[in-house]
């Protein structure tokens, strides 16, 4: 079943494109990393499917409601925390939570209590007197309190310290198992790459990869360091096709494969090697070639 | 109706609320007591100044001419300007919370995300600002009703008119909310509303004033809403001044769906 449907969602700031004739569809259950650089349309397509925005053609969909007719119907099954969060300066976790399960009609006391142990945060200090990162973990607490079917985060680790990263990784990795929908922006290619089961990456308003982060770990070149034996004459050796070699020295050959590494270990068996090591797969590099525009990728 | 954003409303105002309301008790405490008790001192020398009868005949909304006495002078208490612009002030500052408020402050992005439509905000904010507003009326008119036991008996404004007045000033309220409340929607910064708001609300009142001095203006002084707030006349006769409090109210009430329609179809979030 489809959780979040788009079809040729189009939203433009003047002449200035937000998205364009964006196509999108996530499966409940989910866990969508979704990326791209600054200005690509990621907080965009986010508020359009909050209803923050009014779509200029095309629609979106969230549990087959339409994001801007029905939006209050839409956000009782959504938690949001909003990318530039600013929170009322009197918050505190613990009234927040009062008023948010008054609003929502549901109470949200007790598993905010939880999230608030979890997340290691006072639930009497007031925002005013909140660093960004303590402000970040209410904005996550307010949002994931509900235990909303689907959650909707943008840039979610922003002001966040490793061990509440991790903390809010495992978190969100048990709540995908659950059947939780997750549909999160971010910046960071690592935690997309530990978390996400799949990554859409946009640039300039529209998609430019929707795959699966095993796919993308196939088509990712890896790094490897051959290490020759002392004695060994290397010089006559040819590199195989599905290695290309960026350095050569007179005990070392750098590259990078395309292939299976078990390929490599197969060329490898009969040649005069004291050593090989092959790093994972680097999603990076592949990310990066998304973000560049075609004509600075050339 | 929602009672979470209700209490969020309730949360935020009741300060300044409560601010307004010790501004309004005061001064027309101050006024109820001062004006007629001082009256020879003001009829002595300060009316007899042509431009202050002039400000007061604007004020009062019709020419008092030679029946100025005490009565006359404690009605001014109802339309003294810094009693319309402490009852202005706190709508200016209510009605511009949602949405030029929250999208000024950033927190629209948190409250757009919650289960609710933008209908059921703009409703819960309205309830607030027509409670408070309602509130700061009593409260004048209490203040004026305990503070006259201190005064002559003869001096005193009949008790129904004072009502009269009371509620024709709560229409002037709600009209002058309205419009306020469609400044808001179309805004993006706090500043920018109020400060229009509050530039329309003057150039109202400066019309009414106009209107005493220059005669060729009467032909537009149908856009000052102070037009249909005239408390001299509420006393002089015993009728109620129907046609200016629907006026009044269909006033706020048109601006107040328009400032509806124009917040549920815009775009709102942070920018």
């Amino acid at each position: 079943m489809s959780c979040i449907s788009t079809n040729n969602l189009t939203k433009y700031y003047g002449r200035r494109v937000g998205v364009d004739h964006l196509s999108i569809d996530v499966s409940a259950g989910e866990l969508l990393g979704f990326l791209g650089p600054n200005g690509a349309g990621k907080t965009t397509t986010i508020r359009l499917l909050m209803g923050l925005l009014k779509p200029n053609s095309g629609s979106a969909c969230v549990f087959d409601l339409d994001c801007w007719q029905q939006s209050h119907k839409v956000k009782a099954g959504v938690g949001y925390l909003p990318g530039d969060l600013r929170l009322y300066p009197w918050f505190t976790a613990r009234y927040a939570l009062k008023l948010f399960s008054q609003i929502h009609r549901k109470d949200m006391t007790r598993e905010g209590e939880k999230l608030t142990e979890l997340f290691d945060l006072d639930p009497d200090l007031r925002v005013d007197h909140m660093s960004r990162g303590t402000r970040q973990k209410l904005g996550l607490i307010l949002a994931l309190a509900p235990r909303p079917p689907l959650l909707i985060l943008d840039e979610p680790t922003t002001g966040l310290d490793p061990i509440i990263q991790y903390k809010l990784y495992t978190l969100l990795r048990s709540l995908a198992d659950e059947g939780h929908t997750i549909f999160f922006s971010s910046h960071t290619l690592s935690e997309v790459e530990t978390l996400c089961d799949r990554v859409m990456i946009l640039r300039k308003g529209k998609v430019v990869a929707n795959e699966s982060i095993e796919s993308l770990r196939d088509r990712a070149k890896r790094v490897v360091t051959i290490y020759w034996k002392n004695s060994a004459n290397h010089e006559a050796i040819m590199a195989p096709t599905f290695l290309t070699v960026s350095e050569k020295n007179s005990k070392t050959w750098t590259g990078t494969i395309e292939a299976d590494a078990m390929e490599l270990m197969r060329w490898c068996q009969d040649k005069p090697i004291a050593d090989v090591i092959i790093e994972q797969p680097d999603l990076s590099a592949l990310f990066q070639q998304y973000y560049l525009s075609p004509e600075n990728s050339q | 109706m929602n009672w979470g954003l209700m209490a969020k409303t309730i949360r935020e105002v009741w300060m300044v609320t409560i601010l307004f309301a010790i501004g309004v008790a005061i001064f027309e405490s101050m006024l109820t007591y001062i004006l007629p008790t001082y009256f020879d001192e003001f009829a002595g020398h300060i009316l007899e100044i042509k431009f202050v009868r002039n400000i007061i005949t604007a004020l009062l909304g019709s020419d008092v001419g030679d029946k100025i006495g005490p009565t006359a002078l404690l009605s001014f208490s109802w339309v003294h300007p810094l009693l319309l612009t402490l009852l202005w002030g706190h709508e200016i500052t209510l009605c511009t919370r949602t949405p030029a408020g929250e999208i000024d402050r950033g927190t629209v992005d948190i409250l757009l995300g919650l289960p609710v439509s933008r209908w059921q905000i703009y409703i819960s904010e309205t309830i607030i600002w027509l409670g408070s507003g309602l509130m700061l009326i009593l409260i004048a008119l209490v203040a004026h009703l305990s503070i006259r036991t201190f005064i002559p008996e003869d001096m005193h404004l009949p008790l129904h008119r004072i009502i009269v007045v009371a509620i024709n000033l709560y229409c002037l309220y709600i009209a002058v909310g309205g419009v306020v409340w469609l400044v808001s929607a179309l805004s993006d910064r706090l500043g920018k509303a109020m400060g229009i708001s509050f530039a329309m609300i003057l150039a109202s009142m400066l019309l009414d004033f106009i209107i005493t001095f220059w005669e060729p203006a009467k032909s537009i002084e149908f856009l000052s809403v102070l037009d249909y707030y005239r408390p001299w006349q509420i006393f002089q006769s015993d009728t109620w001044p129907i046609q200016d409090m629907l006026t009044l109210t269909a006033i706020g009430l048109f601006f107040w769906l328009a400032g509806a329609w124009v917040f549920i179809r815009r775009d709102v979030c942070t920018v």
